[in-house]
């Protein structure tokens, strides 16, 4: 696809960030704040017992320590608010707050700080926990059943059966976790990294006994999220907000890097057992995945593991179950395509090994079980895209002369593989306000409580806005990332631009019909009289035939307080069809075969996502997804001490990601689809897509290169050794 | 923790003086690279840091009678921009250059690297190999000392109380000489070795005459093999000669399991880097 200018314009902030000039939460200073810094507890289960703050306390710049007898109580059921009682649940959690005036200070008085605690059994092991159905696995149900699979498999030409696991990940956003709140009475400001400014705002609210409107909460900018800043974060922030309230000063929280890794969520891992049935000439007759995941003492989240299982192929015999086991271990939360991402490894990977029991080649078995409908809830697609996705990607990556025998293609010491696995993920929507307003000067301004995670949320609000009203991108003003906007959606679940496209578009629209029925109305208008449907407005000038009027000379005349229109829209109540984003991934890997060293050097992808609103953002979404996909694949695993409980190297050179020497050469494909039907304005989003099956595509092109399968994420060195 | 004074001396003999006088309480600090990072995580707490960035005799790199003398300040991206250096032991540059990134690269030092004494620092087999000689300067004065006598076990060196490492002194080579370094991280770059193997040779009309070979990462400090490099003296680096250097390499190592490689891993690939960094090492001795 071509990234042209005008749809792919310049990022909105660009400049700010650039010059520094964008501030950031951390950044932003409150007048007589206070420091804060946490003790955290050693034991992943205990009761603490005497808190001895004296050293602290006589520290200089050590304004207060404050342990669960001091905080006030807050009912909040199903999450930890940490110093709210004795119990600790998890290695890490904190058990006082040392308020000070700097933040070395305040470090400092932590360290300081003796606590007592009384050692309780702890269950520290997935395989030791009870398992239990949770209630909902993600937005989905936990469980799912179509057709007679036992049977189906008992009967089927061919089947496999096999465990797949996945490691516990962490989200690890580039800016660490920050508040700073201020109370003036019963009113209360937040400043806070958030990806849900209006979620927080009620929730917060509510925990406090406060009206919502009587609560602020300011998000600009976000160094991304990925789900560690939704509700992982929310009890930190609330124990951050109680603490000022008691010190009667602003108080500011920013976590470390260290503590990212046990109070802001994770990826929960995963052990997956996946069967297939199949004809012989590869029609899937049965499909079972059951599955097996953490959740923490007190909280209980299951990813939607299964929902690409459910939808993705066509199969008439589909069982799907989920457990959950309590282990003394920070509560898991959604991480960028949580359940999707581990889940399609361990569809995806088997659908290449059903491929290869078959002799068939992998994407012509998948060519032949895509769904003509969505089986799962029996509805018709809005669009699905997937035939296409595979086309366009396997004829880009050159697919076709891949030989279908492990181990055929080498280079010195490397061997080669090269393997895909298909993608999807549903395209979920939520009410959304907007307003876009025109000032005298001519400016546009668009106005949404939402925020941007550093996704480029400004560049595509100013674009539709400019785009629905007949304005340059250059003349748009964007607020958004604050609670006294027009209600936003929050960033999660790829919804936010689905969410918002359409109030603004409708708002944009809105107004454009005001200002052309003003300037039929106007007398001193040139264009007085002529009929608002024969006027057009493109770059800033309302026309008809030879005459025109520029817009701001309207509005200053007609409107000099400036015009606003205000709109809202929310999801069909039970929509009629179904809707999934959908892609297919390509990989090629390099293994070296005498140290079992992998690189990804190609990945191309496809997607058939819907409305691309900016094909150069929507690129780097898919781009990211991808790298996680590869971290997910290759590095990615937050290690737990199987006796202490504690997370093993709490820093960034022990959790590996991918750095900038690991990327493959990105291939992207962007599917262009219609879809009026729907609401979203045919947007489907596109933030979790790519970290959908790109490991599986990953495993099976080491599969491909090494005839290994590795069943197990993050793949290690060990794995590829080759047997001397 | 406590605050810590900060100094910066122009010569070695100050920054010893003030070493002395802190009374066991002084770090060194070079480009900070572990020492900040280490300070941050309160895994130490000095109470006087001696930069010793501004001792002209630290940070140069100078050539007398063939041999190369490297301030042990002198930061990576220094000695990645010295030709004359990198010509005459590009297995020793490219070693210290795999530290880090560019940003690490800006302040990392050599001499950083082997007083950390992580036995997985990248530049100390590369300067095992290579033979090289620290010029130690303490309360009792100056010392050399090979290089492979300072690390002591994990975060511990041989270097008495108040000892700086000055300089490195890299000998002059006799033609037909080569060395490299080879290491394996999980990824392609910004990671810890999970091995690392320096090799250096000398070659005289296809017979190898002189080899040191150096490991690390598997064992508590970095090994020079002997039995490696007897195993390549006087043969024509043949298939033989190597596959007896590799196992003497396997033997030698007595590494750890931990998240980032097996013990079983790191000693089978101890060989193939050997293997691997002859091959490059005898390559550059052929055209030296
Ligand atoms: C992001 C990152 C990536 C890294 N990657 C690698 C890598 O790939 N490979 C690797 O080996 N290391 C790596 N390191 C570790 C570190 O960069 C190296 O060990 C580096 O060489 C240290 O040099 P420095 O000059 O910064 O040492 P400093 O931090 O200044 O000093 C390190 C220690 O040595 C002491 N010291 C320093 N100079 C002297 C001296 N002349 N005499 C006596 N004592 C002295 C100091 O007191 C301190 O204890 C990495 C570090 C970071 C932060």
């Amino acid at each position: 696809m071509m990234l042209r200018e005008d749809r792919s314009p310049r990022r909105y902030e660009a400049a700010l960030k650039v010059r520094g000039a964008a501030r950031f939460t951390a950044e932003i200073p409150v007048a007589s704040m206070l420091h804060a810094a946490l003790v955290l507890s050693p034991l992943p289960s205990g009761r603490v017992g005497r808190i001895d703050a004296g050293e602290a306390l006589a520290l200089p710049g050590i304004v207060r320590v404050l342990t669960h007898a001091e905080m006030p109580r807050i009912d909040r059921p199903g999450v930890l608010i940490p110093l709210q009682g004795p119990d600790v649940h998890h290695a890490g959690q904190p058990v006082a707050l040392v308020a000070a005036t700097t933040p070395a200070a305040a470090r400092r008085g932590a360290a300081s700080v003796e606590v007592a605690y009384e050692r309780r059994p702890a269950i520290l092991n997935l395989a030791d926990g009870e398992p239990f159905a949770p209630k909902t696995a993600g937005r989905t149900a936990t469980d799912s059943r179509r057709g007679d699979p036992e049977t189906a498999l008992r009967q089927a030409e061919v089947a496999i059966g096999r465990r797949y696991t996945t490691a516990t990940n962490n989200h690890h956003p580039m800016e660490p976790q920050c508040v700073t709140a201020q109370w003036d009475g019963e009113r209360l400001t937040v400043l806070t990294t958030t990806q849900a400014v209006f979620a927080h705002r009620l929730a917060i609210a509510e925990c406090f006994g406060l009206r919502p409107e009587d609560v602020r909460i300011v998000s600009h900018y976000l160094g991304g999220g990925f789900g560690a800043k939704g509700g992982a974060w929310f009890p930190h922030l609330v124990m951050a907000i109680a603490a000022a309230r008691v010190l009667g000063r602003p108080l500011r929280l920013e976590l470390t890097r260290e503590q990212m890794f046990t109070l802001t969520g994770r990826r929960q891992e995963t052990v997956q057992d996946l069967k297939l049935g199949a004809t012989k000439d590869g029609r899937l007759t049965a499909i079972v995945h059951e599955s097996l995941a953490p959740t923490s003492m007190f909280g209980e989240y299951a990813d939607a593991l299964a929902t690409v299982t459910r939808v993705l192929h066509a199969c008439p015999n589909v069982a799907t179950r989920q457990r959950l086991a309590r282990v003394n271990a920070p509560q898991p939360n959604p991480a960028r395509a949580p359940g999707e991402g581990p889940g399609s490894f361990a569809l995806e990977s088997a659908l290449d090994e059903l491929a290869y029991e078959l002799d068939l080649d992998p994407l012509e078995l998948r060519l032949r079980n895509i769904a003509a409908h969505d089986q799962h809830v029996d509805l018709p697609w809005s669009s699905n895209g997937l035939r296409e996705c595979y086309r366009a990607g396997a004829a880009s990556f050159g697919w076709a002369r891949r030989p279908m025998r492990p181990g055929s293609l080498r280079e010195g010491h490397q061997a080669i593989g090269i393997g895909m696995a298909a993608a999807c993920y549903p395209a979920y929507r939520m009410a959304s306000e907007a307003a876009v307003g025109i000032g005298a000067d001519g400016r546009v301004k668009v106005r949404c409580g939402t925020q941007d995670m550093g996704s480029g949320t400004y560049t595509v609000l100013a674009q539709l806005a400019a785009e629905a009203l007949g304005m340059s991108y250059a003349e748009v003003d964007v607020e958004l990332g604050d609670s006294l906007l027009p209600e936003g959606p929050y960033s999660g679940g790829s919804m936010a631009t689905a969410s918002f496209t359409p109030a603004v578009e409708t708002a944009a629209r809105d107004l454009r019909g005001r200002l052309l029925a003003l300037a039929s109305a106007d007398a001193a208008s040139p264009l007085a009289g002529i009929a608002p449907e024969r006027m057009s407005i493109a770059d800033g000038m309302i026309r008809s035939g030879n005459r025109s009027e520029p817009v701001s000379e309207l509005v200053a005349r007609r409107a000099p307080q400036g015009l606003e229109a205000r709109a809202g829209a929310a999801p069909e109540a039970r929509p009629d069809f179904s809707a999934f984003g959908f892609g297919a991934v390509f990989a090629e890997v390099r293994v070296d075969s005498d140290l079992g060293e992998v690189r990804v050097s190609r990945l191309t992808a496809a997607y058939a996502a819907g409305r691309i609103l900016n094909p150069l953002l929507a690129r780097s979404q898919f781009v990211g997804g991808l790298i996680w996909g590869v971290g997910m694949a290759l590095h990615e695993a937050t290690v737990m001490d199987p006796h202490l409980g504690r997370v093993v190297g709490t820093s960034l050179a022990d959790y590996l990601i991918p750095v900038h020497a690991d990327m493959p050469a990105f291939d992207i494909h962007m599917v262009e689809e219609d879809e009026p039907r729907l609401g979203s304005g045919g947007v489907k989003g596109i933030g979790m897509l790519g970290t959908v099956g790109t490991a599986a595509a990953i495993a099976n092109a080491v599969f491909h290169a090494t005839g290994r399968r590795v069943r197990d994420l993050p793949i290690r060195v060990e794995h590829l050794l080759r047997p001397d | 923790m406590m605050e810590a004074q900060y100094r910066a001396p122009g010569s070695v003999d100050e920054a010893v003086a003030l070493m002395a006088g802190a009374g066991g309480k002084g770090r060194v600090l070079a480009g900070g690279t572990d020492l900040l990072v280490q300070m941050r995580a309160g895994m130490v707490a000095p109470g006087l840091i001696v930069d010793v960035k501004r001792i002209a005799e630290m940070t140069a790199i100078s050539q007398i009678a063939g041999a190369w003398r490297v301030g042990a300040a002198v930061t990576g991206a220094e000695i990645h921009d010295h030709a004359g250096l990198k010509k005459a032991w590009p297995g020793v540059v490219e070693a210290i250059n795999l530290i880090g990134s560019k940003q690490v690269q800006g302040r990392a030092s050599a001499g950083g690297n082997l007083c950390n004494a992580s036995p997985a620092a990248d530049s100390v087999p590369a300067l095992v190999a290579a033979g090289a000689i620290a010029t130690v300067q303490g309360p009792n004065g100056r010392r050399e000392v090979p290089v492979e006598q300072i690390p002591a076990g994990p975060g511990k060196t041989s270097l008495k109380p108040g000892e700086i490492v000055v300089s490195f002194t890299l000998p002059a080579r006799p033609a037909g000489s080569g060395d490299a370094y080879l290491r394996l991280i999980p990824r392609t770059e910004m990671d810890i070795a999970v091995v690392g193997c320096g090799v250096n040779l000398t070659m005289k009309d296809g017979t190898c005459t002189a080899a040191r070979v150096a490991l690390g990462a598997v064992a508590p400090t970095v090994l020079l093999v002997e039995g490696a490099a007897k195993a390549l003296v006087g043969s024509k680096l043949d298939d033989k000669a190597i596959e007896a250097a590799a196992a003497a390499c396997r033997a030698a190592c007595k590494p750890i399991d931990d998240k980032r490689g097996t013990i079983v891993y790191r000693t089978k690939i101890a060989g193939v880097l050997l293997k691997r960094a002859v091959a490059i090492a005898a390559e550059r001795a052929r055209s030296n």
